[in-house]
């Protein structure tokens, strides 16, 4: 991994049209923006491994036709 | 055209080949996985299954936001919307991915970080993720409504 030391409001370019600034800084915390085209995607990569724990989860889900069935009644009968 | 596949929840099955939708990208976790078929639990059931066509194992109940969380819009990236060739969200089909606790299936919950975007026309389809944090992974879908014991 690329290690680059920075100060507050300086940057660094990723490619040619990503650029990440150093915002802010509290203590251990570090505001990040970043400018970077609209058909890049950027999150928290907490986030990414958050809903993969879940899809795992909702894929091991043991749940017999008949309660779904009645989970299903409730969920109908739900004032909106 | 109707096909025969392996489902989780009801063993073989005839399905249309238009119940077929097509992952590029697969689903988070599952990013080898392309293709799912969107199969429903039964005529008035709100819960509908997406069951991998290659996996017999990988199958999620899903459900559409509207019924649990009327004014949920996912907050996506044109990336999200390029990948399945929709021009606007309002287009799209939106299902949000259920996880059932084993032990108390009321407190089942809906991924509203995590949303499945489809493209109805193309039956191109993305997980993709809300920049709205105030959507969470885990909604509870029954919030505010009496307890009856499942």
């Amino acid at each position: 991994m690329l290690v680059l030391a920075r100060r507050l409001n300086q940057s660094i370019i990723i490619g040619n049209d990503i650029e990440v600034v150093i915002v802010d800084i509290k203590g251990d915390q570090v505001k990040i923006g970043i400018k970077a085209p609209k058909n890049v995607s950027v999150h928290r990569a907490e986030i990414h491994q958050e809903i993969q724990a879940e899809n795992i989860k909702a894929m091991n889900i043991q749940i017999k036709p008949a309660d779904l069935g009645k989970l299903s009644d409730i969920l109908k009968k739900k004032p909106q | 055209m109707t096909k025969e596949i392996e489902t989780k929840p009801f063993g073989k099955m005839q399905i249309d080949e238009r119940q077929i939708l097509n992952f590029p990208e697969g689903i988070l976790g599952f990013e080898k996985y392309n293709e799912f078929a969107l199969i429903e639990e039964n005529q008035e059931s709100p819960f509908k299954w997406l069951q991998s066509l290659n996996e017999i194992d990988l199958a999620f109940i899903v459900i559409q936001p509207d019924l649990f969380a009327p004014d949920y819009k996912p907050a996506l990236g044109q990336e999200d919307l390029d990948l399945i060739n929709l021009s606007s969200l309002e287009e799209a089909l939106i299902m949000t991915i259920v996880t059932i606790p084993n032990d108390n299936p009321q407190m089942m919950t809906a991924n509203l970080q995590g949303p499945v975007i489809i493209n109805p026309k193309t039956r191109a389809a993305k997980q993709c993720i809300s920049k709205n944090e105030n959507h969470p992974l885990r909604k509870l879908i029954l919030e505010n409504i009496p307890m009856e014991k499942v």
